[in-house]
């Protein structure tokens, strides 16, 4: 039986119930993965043609996304893999975090930084699963970039969240967590070379940090257009970092987009697809661009669609959006 | 060596509560250091093909990165689903610092 893959043009051939990323992986195609573990969403890739079977689900309906290391082949089949140009693979891992600090900057939002006691592999924009015990366990975007000594974490506190009441009462330095990941398919595309614009929302401004830092410290000359929306001046914070960075690197230009209420000199009033609008008045403007953008769900599909009315792709726009609930992560059989 | 004792590390490399992968006969093994006392199993999970050397340690059970079953390091009992089947556990004996294992 056999296994085509687009776009490489590659033929394998298999037996029937060989796992697809197995089955991709021993053939050498270029295929980005995690967690193996139908999680982190990194090894996704489309049916073309004939069936898959993952579970106890026959799988045969053309242009279906499925988690090829969920996926068992059966039949000859064709799939096409997202981006055979841009891999990214990091073995899962579960490390140990020490906090090491617990800041404040605003009333509903916490900085924690972790030592950790091996270093956590990811891409920038990813996320890992912090989990400071039994039933205690959210995802959480790293603010940080890889090589950076702490793990940085953008904590937002929910009002009657247990994750968020544990953080903001009980947790404190040198507590530990453990730290799981990294998960996510938002992250940079470094080999797309033009301008990027990166909107967080809220805490949104851990991986849109990630992102735009991992983009500047690398030299990468490319425009960063970094939009960051608050609800209103009191829940402003990170402003010191991005001047900092805004100073060191002048192809990085950032728009804080106050929501309500008076809006500081230098910031912005309104809503961010709409300061967009306005910065980019034709529909054809982000033609060349790629787009990140993390925050609350309402919030990401405005500004989604804020970014496909001036021209960016959808299938260019990578975006995570997170909930006060943890999503439900299938269970692998 | 005799009866397949191979050195694999220094004790003083291995970090208290933690594992570590070293490469020996042909194999990957983990190394966990646990209250002074060091263990051995092979590295690869018996389930899904991880690293063990990924995952996380503790209570004397390391569990697995990718889908949580947990082994008892001391002896490889799998603990708990969706493991199957017990990791290799080998022999350990400290010889001037350095961590002595028994493959075979």
């Amino acid at each position: 039986m056999q296994l085509h893959v687009q776009p490489t043009g590659q033929s394998i051939g298999f037996a029937s119930g060989d796992n697809l990323l197995d089955t991709l992986r021993q053939a050498s195609v270029p295929i980005s993965y995690s967690c193996s573990a139908g999680r982190c969403g990194t090894c996704r890739c489309t049916l073309i043609d004939g069936s898959l079977q993952v579970g106890s689900e026959h799988i045969d309906s053309p242009s279906q996304t499925v988690l090829a290391c969920q996926a068992s082949l059966t039949g000859d089949c064709t799939i096409a893999i997202p981006e055979p140009d841009e891999i990214v693979v990091h073995p899962a891992r579960i490390l140990k975090g020490t906090v090491e600090s617990i800041e404040a900057p605003v009333h509903d939002v916490r900085i924690v930084r972790f030592r950790t006691n091996r270093p956590l592999s990811f891409s920038p924009g990813q996320f890992a699963t912090l989990q400071f015990g039994p039933g205690l366990e959210r995802p959480y975007s790293m603010a940080s970039v890889e090589g950076d000594n702490l793990l940085e974490f953008h904590i937002r506190i929910v009002p009657g969240g247990t994750v968020s009441r544990h953080v903001a009462n009980v947790l404190r330095p040198g507590d530990t967590a453990r730290i799981g990941g990294p998960l996510g398919t938002s992250y940079l595309r470094r080999t797309h070379d033009g301008p990027i614009i990166c909107v967080g929302g809220g805490t949104g401004l851990a991986p849109v940090l990630s992102i735009t830092r991992a983009s500047l410290e690398a030299g990468n000359r490319r425009p960063v257009h970094l939009y960051f929306g608050v609800r209103s001046e009191e829940d402003l914070y990170g402003a010191q970092t991005l001047a900092d960075l805004q100073r060191r690197y002048p192809n990085l230009l950032v728009q804080i987009v106050v929501a309500s209420g008076p809006a500081q000199e230098g910031h912005r009033a309104g809503l961010v697809p709409d300061a967009i609008a306005a910065d980019w008045p034709d529909a054809r403007d982000l033609l060349d661009f790629r787009g990140y953008v993390c925050g609350s769900p309402p919030m990401v599909d405005a500004v989604t669609a804020a970014l496909v009315a001036r021209g960016l792709d959808p299938s260019r726009i990578y975006a995570d959006a997170f909930f006060t609930q943890p999503p439900i992560a299938t269970q692998p059989a | 060596m005799t009866e397949g004792w191979i050195d694999v590390a220094a004790q003083a490399d291995l970090r208290a509560d933690d594992v570590v992968a070293v490469k020996a006969g042909g194999r990957e093994i983990a190394l966990y250091s646990i209250d002074g006392e060091v263990y051995a199993t092979d590295n690869i999970c018996t389930h899904g093909h991880a690293r063990l050397c990924d995952g996380f340690l503790e209570d004397g059970e390391i569990e697995c990165p990718l889908h949580q079953g947990r082994f008892d390091v001391r002896t490889g009992k799998a603990m708990c689903a969706p493991l199957t089947e017990d990791l290799r556990a080998f022999p350990v004996k400290i010889v001037d610092a350095r961590v002595m294992v028994q493959i075979e």
